[in-house]
């Protein structure tokens, strides 16, 4: 939610950034040169524009006509790119664009994925020939890679292949249309090796539920669940092989080890899109996808992202923008290169200062060198100061270097709880080895000042004036009443019969009881330390906070009453009120201390704040159950009937609120329009 | 004569005490004070002990990163769950099989308290086939077959599920000697109190419970209570036991017991382990002070 003085906060920011950029040496690279902006993913994990990551170049191959170009691949300075209009390869050089090479003409029917390996030779996937084809580097024919025919791989397995890569042992990596069971891999003499990393289906506790009731026909009758199919994949030089999948919500890029497992750190929480086309892997081996519609994501090898940039073209074609965005590749020195399907051509993205800069700090932080990558951080956050990457990375490599309070600071900016947590443990460590002695002292000395007290007033009784005063505060009823907030919880069913009777509490007493714990509800729900707080009271509407907390409270009271009228329940309005107020007592004694423990506390003795927190709600709950008990005088049965019948009543009363409140406007606008156009007619 | 006469009236007293004397300080005061002694000195089991001061205690509470970062709150995680939690499920155990005839709760009794009779054997046999890391242990294989995961979980041996685990197989195994003391109690309440509290108006049985049985059971109560801090501070193999392994995988499951078995017994630190075990004295003792001031009698 973007308020408008965030807003100004942000153009100021950006204004802010324009200047330094324009005050810096490589403020030669012109800032026209972009057609789209940079994105990235900022502090508070939103997007936000950046500075320029990538920077429109040339564009290549205008002038060759190629027809529908399916598949890009850079190795050793040579573009390959499969021509699939043509039925070829087109090999150019990077340095000398009149070097053209065509290889696979009149073999190839319609090539659709090219991969070079080290030693040169060149596979091509060929969609209309349904076969894998190996060229050597002068384009001679190899080998061709027909359907394996192992029993192994199965009769009715589809075989069509799409795109291809191969490893350092010459295995091959197919994906295939249609294929479910994941990347078909074969050795280098064409013999089936196995399926590699297929996606799987997840069922829902739902599905799984009825899969154990069901028999093996109902179930083929019912769901009909097949893993979606892998579109393109790439590889790095470890032989890693990367996979894209469309149209999934998570896990569309996936990292596989040699067991085909997704090793991407950051898995479940990948920012990246149902649309990918293709992926590659850079220098860093940072990766980088690229949507249907343009986009380029660009991620570190763990997954986080980098940079966003590019875009469609929608109108008017303009470099750097793409019609049918097919293919990605990156040379040595981190051009990025798109080709488009429909234009014939390749778009070059050159990177900025700052993209280089971010490489090169996160290929040192990957290689350990903590210190040596800080300096880059550094410089990239005077530039871009919003980057969350850019945080973590100099959080890390403060913590790394042991200087826990600016890793601290850091991690805060970043929003990254669970390393904010460990540096945090370090500090308090830090502060507890050296204060240790003090606090032993101190705790000692006021034990011993506490004992001396004790004996003096047991002797002169110089504590009696604070008795007194105590026992004057208390003579006032309202006063007492709040207090007995603490009998309440102890002993329910006792402290029950008397509010039932009168003796104790009043409304002033459980209205002013209901403040206090929304006042507790509050402290916890928005003012937590750091560490345990989900929120960020800056976006939370206060209104919102009270709607959460004093609606469900006062349909609970209001509907329990009117429930319990109707069954024989004995309690009246005032003791449902009152009860229900003091049940809150837990909530209003010892949340605010779990609130204030929760600034002290790391992840690692989290489960304290968890634990304490579902007590003291559990603990609510008992309260109210044994109040309704006593009040209503109903048997357990008799009580569990009733909280269930209150919270349908609840439950009705906000559906016919919603009722009213549909007709109520719509009524109104009828009248409203019905006015207007009476008032146009009329005048 | 008179004298000797005098003395022996005087002091005859300890010739009876003797047997509770020399037993208590046998086993128990000379162990907690060699305890006590040892933790003030660095000792390795071969050379004589050597006096360091607070040395062990300061590097347990300040340099011990494990310890306090693992340790203790597994420690304080494994109590707050397994002591209160193991306590009230004994309660509720008790209270049910006093309502049944006698034949089948002797009968039933005898298989809750099993568990904790045959405690490591039993544990580590039914257990570690059930969250058995392949495909064949009970859990992984039933959830692969209702489609829940595709390969089988390394349950004992990961350290996000292990605690959990641990905790698991300690309420199962909690119905102790707090257990049958409860039965006891529940069982020697005088049928009468009940009769009585129905005239003076208990309507239900949560009242009687509240009202009768709990309140006249108050000695078993704190018996339990105490054997149920004792148990959970003190009987904390089961991490070692299941995961196979002292360290446990990633200190998942290491308590206060396992970290002092680790240094007494195997890196044989035995002062730094006295220090542990000073530290697990106290909180067990603070622990029980407070069980006592909610259950003991109050005069």
């Amino acid at each position: 939610m973007i308020t408008r003085k965030s807003y100004i906060h942000f153009v100021i920011l950006i204004f802010i950034l324009i200047l330094t950029i324009s005050s810096l040496s490589f403020a030669e690279i012109s800032n026209e040169n972009a057609t789209a902006y940079s994105y990235t993913i900022s502090e508070d994990g939103v997007w936000v524009r950046t500075q320029d990551a990538y920077l429109v170049g040339n564009i290549l191959f205008k002038d060759l006509n190629l027809k529908s170009p399916e598949d890009i691949f850079i190795r050793n300075e040579k573009i390959y790119i499969a021509e699939g209009g043509n039925g070829q390869i087109v090999i150019v050089d990077i340095n000398n664009s009149n070097n053209i090479n065509y290889v696979g003409k009149g073999i190839l029917n319609m090539p659709t994925g090219v991969f070079v390996d080290e030693k040169g030779r060149i596979l091509v996937a060929d969609y209309g020939l349904g076969e894998v084809v190996m060229f050597d580097s002068n384009g001679e024919l190899l080998r061709r890679y027909k359907r394996p025919e192992s029993i192994v791989f199965g009769q009715k397995a589809n075989y069509n292949p799409r795109k291809v890569v191969s490893d350092k042992m010459g295995n091959i990596y197919i994906v295939s249309e249609g294929t479910y069971d994941g990347i078909i891999q074969l050795s280098e003499d064409g013999e089936f090796l196995g399926y590699f990393g297929a996606n799987i289906t997840y069922l829902s506790f739902g599905e799984a539920l009825l899969n154990l009731i069901f028999t093996k026909e109902q179930q083929a009758q019912l769901f009909n669940i097949i893993p979606k199919t892998f579109y393109n994949l790439a590889i790095d030089d470890e032989g890693l092989i990367y996979t894209i999948t469309q149209g999934v919500g998570r896990n569309a890029i996936k990292k596989h080890n040699v067991s085909g497992n997704n090793i991407l750190k950051q898995a479940n929480r990948m920012i990246s899109e149902p649309n990918f086309v293709d992926i590659t892997v850079g220098n860093y081996n940072q990766i980088y996808a690229l949507t249907e519609t343009g986009l380029i994501y660009e991620y570190d090898s763990e997954g986080n992202l980098i940079y966003s940039f590019g875009g469609r073209a929608i109108s008017t074609e303009r470099n750097g923008f793409f019609t049918v965005p097919v293919g990605i590749a990156v040379d040595q020195v981190d051009n990025v290169y798109i080709l488009d399907k429909e234009r014939g051509i390749v778009h070059v993205f050159y990177p900025t200062a700052i993209t280089n800069m971010t490489h090169e700090a996160i290929s040192l932080y990957e290689k350990g060198k903590y210190i040596e990558s800080m300096s880059y951080w550094q410089e990239i956050l005077k530039l871009s100061g919003r980057s969350r990457i850019a945080h973590n990375g100099l959080g890390k490599a403060y913590f790394q270097s042991q200087d826990y309070e600016k890793a601290a600071e850091h991690f805060k900016i970043a929003n990254n709880k669970i390393d904010y947590s460990e540096a945090y443990w370090e500090i308090r460590n830090l502060w507890l080895q050296n204060n240790i002695a003090t606090i032993l002292i101190v705790v000692f000395l006021v034990w011993v000042l506490w004992r001396i007290v004790k004996l003096l007033d047991k002797k002169y009784g110089i504590l009696n004036v604070f008795r007194n005063f105590f026992r004057k505060t208390k003579e006032v009823k309202l006063v007492s009443d709040v207090l007995y907030m603490g009998r309440f919880m102890l002993h329910p069913i006792d402290s029950s019969y008397d509010i039932k009777h009168g003796k104790k509490a009043s409304v002033m007493s459980a209205t002013l009881v209901y403040v206090l714990a929304f006042i507790a509800f509050v402290l916890d729900y928005l003012f937590k330390g750091f560490i345990f707080n989900p929120r960020d009271f800056r976006e939370v509407s206060y209104l919102y906070v009270i709607m959460i907390f004093g609606l469900p409270l006062a349909l609970w009271v209001v509907s329990n009453y009117l429930v319990s009228t109707l069954n024989d329940g004995e309690g009246k309005f005032r003791d449902v009120y009152c009860t229900t107020s003091y049940a809150l007592a837990p909530l209003v004694l010892f949340m605010p201390i779990v609130t204030l423990l929760s600034y002290v506390i790391t992840l690692n003795e989290g489960f304290i704040i968890q634990f304490a927190s579902v007590a003291i709600w559990v603990w609510c709950g008992v309260l109210i159950f044994v109040s309704l008990k006593e009040i209503h005088n109903f048997s357990v049965g008799g009580v569990i009937k009733n909280i269930l019948l209150t919270l349908f009543l609840m439950f009705v009363i906000v559906i016919a609120y919603f009722i009213v409140y549909m007709l109520g406007s719509e009524a109104f606008n009828f009248i409203y329009t019905l006015i207007k156009e009476a008032s146009y007619r009329i005048g | 004569m008179k004298v000797k006469q005098k003395f022996i009236n005087r002091n005859s007293h300890w010739v009876l005490l003797s047997p509770y004397i020399i037993l208590f300080c046998l086993f128990i005061l000379i162990p907690v004070i060699s305890a006590v002694v040892l933790s003030f000195t660095y000792f390795n089991a071969v050379q004589p002990p050597k006096f360091i001061g607070l040395k062990n205690y300061i590097s347990l509470l300040t340099q011990d990163t494990v310890f306090m970062q693992k340790v203790l709150p597994n420690t304080i995680k494994y109590a707050l769950i397994v002591g209160p939690g193991g306590y009230i499920l004994s309660f509720i155990f008790a209270w049910m099989l006093a309502q049944i005839p006698k034949i089948p709760r002797t009968i039933i009794a005898i298989l809750i308290y099993l568990p904790s009779m045959t405690s490591g054997v039993m544990m580590s046999t039914i257990w570690s086939i059930i969250f058995s890391g392949n495909q064949l242990g009970y859990l992984n294989s039933f959830l692969i077959e209702i489609g829940m995961i595709t390969e089988p979980i390394q349950w004992l041996q990961s350290p996000e599920y292990l605690m959990t685990i641990v905790i698991i197989v300690a309420l199962w195994s909690s119905m102790g000697v707090g257990f049958l003391a409860m039965l006891a109690g529940v069982l020697n309440v005088n049928e009468e109190l009940y009769d009585a509290a129905y005239i003076d108006g208990v309507s239900n049985r949560f009242q009687e419970i509240i009202y009768v049985t709990i309140p006249s059971m108050k000695p078993q109560m704190l018996f339990g209570a105490v054997m149920a801090i004792v148990n959970t501070f003190t009987t904390s193999g089961l991490g070692v036991a299941l995961s196979g392994s002292n360290p446990t995988p990633q200190y998942a499951a290491q308590l206060i017991v396992n970290h002092i078995e680790d240094y007494g017994f195997i890196r044989y630190e035995m002062g730094y382990a006295a220090a542990a075990s000073v530290v697990l004295l106290v909180i067990v003792w603070i622990a029980s002070r407070f069980s006592w001031s909610l259950f003991g009698e109050k005069d």
